[in-house]
């Protein structure tokens, strides 16, 4: 054994639980997230709205601390001094020196964490000189490599730009480049490209592979469409009402989804290329997160619910073989049965 | 296709004056929408494809005339829609409808839901007092929404719910075309395939015809008959839908097809460097040569006509040698 | 407007204003005395029947006070109720139709805002005369443009909404979006302002009265007393304490229902 802080993973969330608002109002956005990242690994975290996805993400950062949310379980992340710490149980001092040295995030919109008054070089130097102690002229050089790196055409134009100014994928990009100045081990990318078009996503997917292919970075990706889960993640998480509903490696789960949600929501995306296969749509709406159902949150809207049995007690993450997990207590009926 | 298709678009553009300082000064203009042609038919659903800064919106409203197009014509039913006065456009509007992307935008939060479906009868004049309730309930069900939603308040339904409501308003006044600008890109995942269905069902049930406009190739290639594909206000391709999807024959459409993530395959992407040009600025000869692979010099020299490649499928590229 | 009688604050104004309108209403049946008549108390401190002690001429401050206030509801009502069907029109027009009638509009808004209105209604009181009516329609006159101001806003505002669009691709006109999206959007923001009006009108109105430009005497009013009775502030502290608290307290009255209104 070389040393304990290599076998170990990069992150361990334990039975994370965030709730907003006090207690009888109070809204569970997180309900006992369980989870596991190795070193240099890309998970994809998916759901839809309300399914707790991005309060999970946000969790990893400790950015839902404050205000009304309580968080409870623990976030073990190794840093890049073999220390373990517990984002849930750090103050806010020793978490200001995580993010963006161990663990940094990037958002669906960059515009609102750019500071409009300054110019993108202002700021990405500010962040380099910040987590790497570098000087001004060496940040400066840093910083254009770096978006060299991200395929920006002419870095020194884009130094002197204020974020207004910049096209949304590029400035993406600089949020990229910010977040990178301070080689963390884990990125948070939480919807990077929703809110960009398919050409300019495709750019965006394209640069975050290559970069983890180059820095070794972890990421945990953490989306609404399938479809961009493939391009980029080995694993991915399925949450649903705020728990994960199922776990796996990308091409296995989506040729063969076994938890029941996982299956209708393949089958309600029409495929391109497809035409003439019908699609299937989901009947009923996403849960409330405050008046959510008995027993299996999924229940109303499944086509293999079972009265008495799926409303009545809640379904465990069960491991179905090394893997993978499954949240249905029906799970091994239905793959018997030949549903 | 019939021998008059229901909707005839001919050169079609919408310019917006770009006007600075105090005194408002034109500085220059945004070509929207540049020399766009395209028919639809009777019952015929045609998608319109482009990413934003393409002017699929502007088409879409200007085919209404909820914008004035600077040029052009646009026939609907054989009559020219341009030339329509305040009565024939208040007419046509019980023809053409649209549904809009945004359904927690377009429903008026003071009205009722049933207020809100009963709106176009009211202002068209086609039910009386004593009448309303029941074109109502009987419009809920058509969206498959329980007939006790007409005493909701908007507020109190789900994204899904109300786009519901938003067709159902568009769908009574009896309309033969639809334009539907992004009406699932709003919602989540497992509620867009429900609506995607009801418009699937209207089109069979009602003969609906659809412009159906969306970033979304493969919501598009499932509901439409045929595709069209803009970039910059112009279109670069149009053809059936089976055919843009397999075989797209011009290199924008290759790339937008090729960009668009599918969950079960990983297919070789064509990665288009750069942005979308300014819109304000052009680029001479065809707008796409500055992001295309396959340019070539000549591709500056003149815009390229739209040809047909295939019968019914026409391309706006002057390369034959590509695709 | 249901948090008008929900939230605790719109209840309080409420309670304050109605209270208020009833005792002035009711003035002749709750007055001790005759507001106008002279007596040889004059200046007497409060005592167990004179409750606020008398004024310079003698006459009890309790039943001035109790007549005072329909002068200072009457100008601050009606104020706001010109102020109101000028500003809201002309805002609406403006914000909805755009186009030349809004550039004109605009300017004559922001050309009276722009004038401090106690001054503005001070020279106009001047030249016209301070008569109750006259009081009201300069109030009125002073306060147009803010509600002008509001209302061409909000039609601004909602005239781009998606619904409204949504109604014209329906074949609505400017008649029927007026009606039937604008103004139902519109309707609580202005009976805010509303409220707010009666409140900088009252306010105003005893301002004028206090610079001697209020209702004529003999008729009580709150402004005219609190003048009155600042002279003899030392003397007689009642005099004057009374009519501005209760000026204070009718204006926090309206405050209080103008905020509460979402």
């Amino acid at each position: 054994m070389t040393g304990i802080t290599e076998a170990a993973p990069l992150l361990v969330v334990d039975n994370l639980v965030v709730s907003f608002g006090r207690a009888p109002r109070s809204v569970v956005a997180a309900r006992g997230v369980s989870f596991e990242m190795r070193r240099q690994e890309v998970v994809a975290l998916v759901g839809e709205s309300g399914s707790g996805k991005s309060t999970t993400g946000l969790a990893l950062l400790g950015l839902v601390g404050d205000g009304a949310a309580s968080v409870e379980g623990s976030i073990r992340i190794t840093r890049k001094n073999g220390m373990t710490d517990d984002v849930a149980a750090l103050p806010e001092r020793r978490l200001r020196q995580l993010r963006g040295n161990d663990v940094a995030m990037i958002f669906q919109e960059p515009m609102s964490s750019l500071n409009p008054i300054y110019t993108i070089g202002t700021q990405i130097i500010e962040a380099l000189t910040v987590h790497r102690r570098m000087s001004q002229r060496e940040a400066r050089g840093e910083a254009l490599s770096l978006l060299t790196q991200l395929g920006v055409a002419s870095p020194e134009k884009c130094l002197v730009s204020y974020p207004h100014q910049l096209s949304g994928g590029m400035r993406q990009r600089v949020m990229i480049a910010m977040a990178l100045s301070g080689r963390p081990a884990l990125l948070i990318a939480d919807e990077p490209t929703t809110a960009l078009d398919v050409t300019i996503q495709a750019q965006i997917i394209d640069i975050l592979k290559a970069l983890q292919h180059e820095t070794g970075m972890a990421i945990l990706f953490v989306t609404h469409d399938l479809g961009l889960v493939s391009e980029l993640a080995e694993r991915v998480l399925v949450m649903y009402a705020g728990q994960i509903v199922e776990e796996g490696p990308v091409d296995r789960v989506f040729a063969q989804p076994r938890m029941p949600y996982t299956q209708a929501l393949m089958r309600s995306r029409p495929r391109l290329g497809g035409k003439g296969t019908k699609i299937e749509a989901i009947p009923g709406t996403v849960p409330n997160l405050a008046a959510l159902p008995q027993g299996c949150s999924f229940h109303p809207r499944c086509p293999h619910f079972l009265p008495g049995r799926c409303d009545a007690t809640e379904p465990p993450l069960e491991v179905a073989e090394p893997g993978w997990k499954i949240r249905c207590i029906r799970w091994r009926e239905l793959e018997e049965g030949g549903l | 296709m019939t021998a008059e298709p229901l909707l005839q678009v001919r050169r079609l553009s919408k310019l917006y004056d770009i006007r600075q300082g105090l005194f408002s000064r034109l500085v220059g203009h945004v070509r929207a929408v540049d020399d766009v042609s395209f028919d639809i038919g009777t019952s015929e659903v045609l998608g319109l494809a482009g990413e934003s800064g393409s002017g699929k919106t502007t088409i879409g409203r200007s085919v209404l005339r909820l914008v004035e197009p600077t040029s052009g014509s646009i026939r609907f039913e054989g009559k020219e829609v341009t030339a329509f006065d305040r009565p024939q456009l208040r007419d046509f509007r019980r023809s053409a409808q649209i549904v809009f992307q945004d359904p927690y935008a377009s429903i008026d939060p003071t009205m009722s839901v049933g207020d809100a479906i009963a709106e176009p009868l009211r202002v068209q004049g086609l039910a009386s007092r004593s009448e309303i309730p029941d074109r109502v309930e009987k419009l809920l069900t058509d969206v498959a929404l329980p007939a006790d939603f007409a005493r909701r308040r908007p507020s109190d339904l789900s994204g899904g719910q109300r786009q519901r409501v938003v067709i159902a308003r568009a769908l009574a006044v009896g309309p033969r075309f639809i334009v539907a600008d992004e009406p699932v890109s709003a919602l989540d995942v497992s509620i867009q395939a429900q609506i995607i269905s009801l418009l699937e069902d209207l089109k069979s049930r009602l003969g609906l015809a659809m412009l159906f406009i969306s970033h979304d190739l493969a919501v598009m290639e499932y509901l439409s008959d045929r595709i069209a594909v803009v970039y910059l206000g112009k279109l670069m391709e149009i053809g059936p839908s089976r055919d843009v999807v397999a075989t797209p024959k011009h290199p924008y459409t290759e790339a937008l097809i090729s960009a668009v993530p599918d969950p079960s395959s990983r297919r070789k992407r064509i990665i288009l460097k750069g942005d979308v040009p300014s819109p304000v600025s052009p680029p001479s000869g065809c707008v796409f040569r500055t992001r295309c692979p396959y340019a070539l010099p000549d591709c500056a020299a003149a815009v390229p006509a739209t040809r047909e490649v295939r019968p019914g499928h026409f391309k706006a590229c002057i390369r034959d040698d590509i695709l | 407007m249901l948090s008008l009688f929900t939230k605790p604050r719109g209840v309080a104004g409420l309670a304050i204003v109605l209270a208020v309108g009833l005792i002035v209403t009711f003035a002749p049946l709750l007055a001790p005395f005759d507001p106008t008549q002279s007596s040889v108390f004059f200046l007497a401190p409060p005592d167990a029947e004179r409750w606020m002690g008398t004024d310079d001429l003698g006459r009890d401050t309790f039943s001035r006070l109790l007549y005072g206030g329909r002068s200072s509801l009457i100008v601050g009502m009606g104020a706001a109720v010109i102020a109101t069907l000028v500003g809201v029109p002309i805002g609406l027009a403006a914000g909805y139709l755009g186009g030349k009638f809004d550039v004109v509009a605009r300017q004559f808004i922001d050309l009276f805002i722009a004038l401090p209105g106690l001054v503005l209604a001070l020279i106009i009181t001047a030249v016209m005369g301070p008569t109750l009516f006259n009081l009201v329609l300069v109030l009125g006159f002073v306060s147009w443009p803010k509600v002008a101001r509001l209302a061409r806003g909000q039609a601004l505002a909602i005239r781009e909404s998606v619904f409204v669009e949504a109604s014209r691709a329906v074949g609505a006109g400017p008649a029927w979006i007026i009606h039937a999206h604008i103004w139902p959007n519109v309707v609580r923001i202005i009976a805010a302002q509303f409220a707010l009006t009666v409140a900088y009108s009252i306010f105003t109105s005893a301002s004028l009265s206090f610079l001697g430009l209020g209702v004529p005497p003999p008729t009580p009013d709150w402004g005219a007393m609190v003048r009155t009775g600042f002279d003899y502030l030392a003397l007689n502290p009642s005099m004057s304490m009374a009519p501005s608290g209760a000026v204070a307290l009718t204006v926090f009255g309206f405050y209080l229902i103008g905020t509460s209104i979402e």
